[in-house]
């Protein structure tokens, strides 16, 4: 085991191959011992690589030792699967342009055999956005569904957390070196998802991030589950290159709908306009994804705010209704409250206290739980 | 032979008495100042030599000494050219010094004998009132400002040979000697809170932080009517006193910002430097310390528009003068105090494009917005008690004019509210709501049960510090006592929960 290992780590790491290179040179060879062993000759013939780039291949294998790098990559936290391993993910088999292996912390095998939905959207994201991904990671995992996402700042991050808090396995997929923490705020996100669930990369260690790279990672993201969802994109994002490998890879797709004009919602409209399945509701979708009959539906929402249920008066429940999921703040509200203004900041403080409005920003509130 | 004249120079924004000698002696011929002088003033020299000889003086061909005394006070201004002049006309006998003791003489001399006005006459002015002389000789431009002075006699010339001939047969350039209360004009308002539309809470959130003298920072997209609002602040300020009224006007003629025509300045100041400012202009500053803008804006506004833009450095300096409400300045010659009693109002952009978090419009990334609010100091941040959204207006409330309560209404209440926090806290040594010290919170802020759970709530739910905490006990005071209310009750707290100052790591958290 620890022989092919050597190899295959080799042929993983070594920076001379593209990643589509590596696959084609071990399909062809057949294992990567075979690679590491294959004389000039056959790799010319081969006719994978170019003449160059088989003198760097060779002049680099020859000074590569083999033992001391791969001794010292066992002593790291981290570990790796490659397609010689039989645990390497079943449902990134069957994609175009197939990792040859993926580097990870945590461990792997936690998310195998298991249902898993990508949750992909925007860096900067609204608070509606905000609120469906960590809503709707928290209610998958509560269904012992995996959550894939992309250890990005915003929806990625939110989606992370959402399963997070709800004690479900998560996966990161990054477009950088396992052992880089990119973007750093997420230093903390990194470590629990690795101690819950796992961070994977297809790029060799200390591979830093570049902007070409985080693209390519997409079609892991997508190819690891079998469902994406798109929660916020506009028109030109990179969440939509994620949703173009999940249909070219066959998965379904679903999108979390917006207001017509939002511009943080326009590629997901977008997406449900040329078919992809709308989430109208998160028991309507799990109950999508996990084939359940209407009889026996899961029902989230209700479940979950039947505990939180407040009396409001009348002028309460008069405000709490001109709030919705986009920040709005008390001057866009006014007109329709149609009451004195401090009587507005009154109630308005009044519902915060109760939890039902938060602040998301400067005297801009949003609902934060229904009543 | 030997002469003295007295004249004044300033210092700070304070004046006080110089004595200008001449004595004329055999000797090589030559003309000496000395005495503590900068550079403007030991090239007087050149210009009253030539002064004196198209007046129709030569100079005599003899040792001249001028020593202005007390030498421990650095000697600046243009204004020694005409008391140098005079004590040499006095030392070689023209004029009798005996007249010349009640007397204080200022102005500049230009070579045909021309008196120019200069910088800073109300000041030395008032030294002159103070210290017990009875008449000033001023530029005749300068006339109405040293008028200000009640029971002063001002002798305002045009000419070397003005004075020359008061001196020595008491002719009074008539023209020019006005009464002392000539000039004054009426206060005049321009901005006017019945000018803004619609905006009640901005409103509201002005009256609250000049009843309570809090600083108020305003957060809104471009366009929303900050500047507007902000330059109407002054007009609801509580009128000002006459000692107010002469302090600010002493500052302005310092700088030479002092207009002759309006008299003493009646309306506070509403001062909006631009972002690019440095730390002396803000603070004041130069070898010869001048007030810098926090002083010019005393018993008025500070505007910080676009508070983001603003250096680092030049903020921290204004975080002295708030807690002290003055500006103290040390150079070799000296340490100088400007007061700086100001309240300041502040406005600045959500982001970098000004629209978050409205998404559609703002494109703004999370790091770039966190790096846009990390530009303030949270010190500064600590010292600004209320903070409100500046919302954009609608179109309707844009365009039709709607029955706006006046600032002279506001300002009613305004004073009202300010003599009860005078009354409150006489024996405490502070005057307003904002300076309650920690340590006197309870005693002036107390809360009932209802009132200290909800606190406990908020205390955790927005992760107030003591100070911040300490900083909503404060304006809730305020409201509290606009509302005529001893007690602060809920709505007092929730109206002052409304308004909790700027939290940048809230804000960084919830994209």
């Amino acid at each position: 085991m620890n022989e092919i290992k050597k190899y295959s780590y080799w042929l993983m790491s070594t920076p001379v191959l593209t990643d589509g290179q590596r696959l084609k040179l071990f399909e062809y060879f057949g294992s990567s011992q075979e690679v590491f062993f294959a004389r000039e000759q056959d790799l010319i013939e081969s006719n994978i690589l170019k003449k160059d780039s088989i003198e760097s291949l060779v002049r680099a294998r020859d000074i590569y030792n083999l033992e001391e790098s791969y001794i010292s990559f066992t002593s790291s936290p981290f570990d790796f699967v490659t397609l010689e391993d039989d645990y390497y993910p079943n449902s990134l088999k069957y994609i175009h342009n197939i990792p040859y292996g993926l580097f990870f912390a945590g461990d792997m095998k936690k998310i195998l055999g298991k249902k898993c939905v990508a949750l992909v959207g925007a860096r900067s994201c609204s608070a509606y956005g905000k609120r469906m991904a960590e809503e709707l990671a928290n209610e998958l995992a509560k269904n012992d569904i995996v959550v894939i996402s992309g250890l990005a700042k915003g929806i990625d991050s939110y989606a992370h957390t959402g399963s997070l808090k709800a004690g479900g396995i998560t996966a990161a997929v990054l477009g950088c070196g396992v052992d880089i923490i990119y973007p750093k705020e997420n230093a903390v996100l990194y470590e629990q998802i690795a101690k819950t669930g796992c961070v994977i990369s297809e790029y060799a260690m200390g591979t830093s991030p570049q902007p070409r790279l985080f693209p390519l990672r997409n079609r892991i993201i997508s190819g690891l589950c079998q469902t994406t969802v798109v929660v916020e994109a506009r028109l030109k994002s990179g969440s939509l290159i994620t949703a173009d490998y999940a249909l070219e890879q066959g998965k379904d797709i679903y999108v979390i709908p917006g207001r017509v004009g939002d511009s943080l919602s326009a590629g997901c409209n977008k997406l449900a306009s040329q078919g992809a399945g709308i989430i109208f509701s998160i028991d309507q979708f799990l109950s999508d994804i996990l084939e359940l009959n209407s009889e026996n539906r899961y029902s989230v929402i209700t479940d979950n705010h039947a505990a939180s249920k407040i009396e409001l008066n009348s002028e309460q429940l008069l405000v709490y209704g001109l709030f919705d999921l986009y920040p709005k703040s008390l001057a866009q509200v006014q007109a329709d409250a149609n009451m004195d203004a401090l009587k507005l900041v009154a109630i308005t403080m009044e519902l915060c206290h109760l939890g039902l409005l938060k602040e998301v920003f400067k005297n801009n509130y949003i609902i934060n739980g229904v009543c | 032979m030997y002469s003295v004249i007295n004249t004044a120079t300033i210092y700070g924004i304070d004046s006080s008495l110089v004595s200008v000698e001449a004595d004329i002696s055999e000797g090589m011929p030559c003309f000496e100042l000395v005495g503590n002088l900068s550079s403007e003033v030991k090239e007087a020299s050149h210009r009253v030599r030539s002064a004196l000889r198209n007046a129709g003086y030569a100079l005599p061909i003899k040792r001249i000494t001028v020593n202005m005394s007390p030498i421990n006070i650095k000697k600046t201004g243009s204004g020694f050219d005409l008391p140098i002049a005079l004590a040499i006309l006095c030392a070689i006998g023209i004029i009798e010094n005996e007249k010349l003791d009640s007397i204080v003489v200022i102005g500049e001399l230009s070579l045909d004998g021309k008196i120019q006005p200069v910088n800073g006459i109300l000041p030395m002015a008032l030294e002159t009132k103070r210290q017990g002389k009875n008449t000033i000789i001023v530029p005749v431009n300068n006339v109405s400002e040293a008028s200000l002075v009640p029971k002063l006699k001002v002798i305002g010339a045009e000419k070397l040979s003005d004075v020359i001939s008061y001196l020595t047969s008491g002719h009074i350039p008539d023209i020019y000697e006005t009464a002392s209360d000539g000039l004054n004009s009426p206060s005049e308002v321009v901005f006017d809170f019945s000018m803004i539309n619609g905006q009640p809470l901005m409103r509201r959130a002005c009256e609250i932080a000049v009843s309570g003298m809090h600083n108020l920072l305003m957060v809104g997209p471009p366009g929303a009517g900050k500047t507007m609002i902000a330059k109407c602040i002054p007009s609801i300020l509580p009128p000002m006193t006459l000692d107010e009224q002469i302090e600010l006007s002493k500052i302005y003629s310092v700088c030479g910002k002092f207009d002759e025509r309006k008299g003493l300045l009646k309306n506070r100041p509403f001062r909006s430097p631009h972002h690019t400012i440095s730390e002396q202009g803000l603070a004041g500053g130069g070898q010869n310390p001048k007030p810098g803008e926090i002083s010019l804006a005393h018993s008025g506004v500070l505007f910080l528009d676009e508070l983001t833009e603003f250096k680092k450095p030049t903020l921290e300096i204004l975080r002295q003068p708030m807690e002290d409400k003055k500006v103290t300045i040390s150079r070799a010659n000296g340490s100088f105090n400007f007061p700086a009693n100001f309240v300041l109002c502040a406005a600045m952009n959500p982001c970098n494009c000004g629209y978050y978090p409205n998404l559609n419009k703002c494109h703004c990334s999370a790091a770039s917005i966190q790096r846009y609010i990390g530009k303030i100091s949270q010190p500064l941040l600590d010292r600004i008690d209320i903070c409100v959204e500046a919302p954009q207006l609608t179109y309707n409330e844009l365009m039709y004019a709607q029955q706006n309560e006046a600032s002279k209404t506001i300002r009613e209440r305004v004073v009202k509210c300010h003599k009860k926090q005078k009354e409150r806290y006489e024996d405490y040594g502070f005057i307003h709501n904002s300076q309650i010290p920690s340590n006197l919170i309870d005693i002036f802020c107390p809360l009932d049960e209802a009132e200290q759970s909800f606190m406990h709530d908020m205390y955790d739910a927005y992760e107030l510090t003591a100070r911040t905490y300490h900083k909503v006990l404060r304006v809730a005071r305020t409201i509290a006592d606009m509302d005529d209310s001893e007690d602060i009750t809920l709505t007092h707290l929730q109206e002052a929960i409304y308004y909790k100052g700027l939290d940048k790591k809230y804000w960084e958290m919830s994209l």
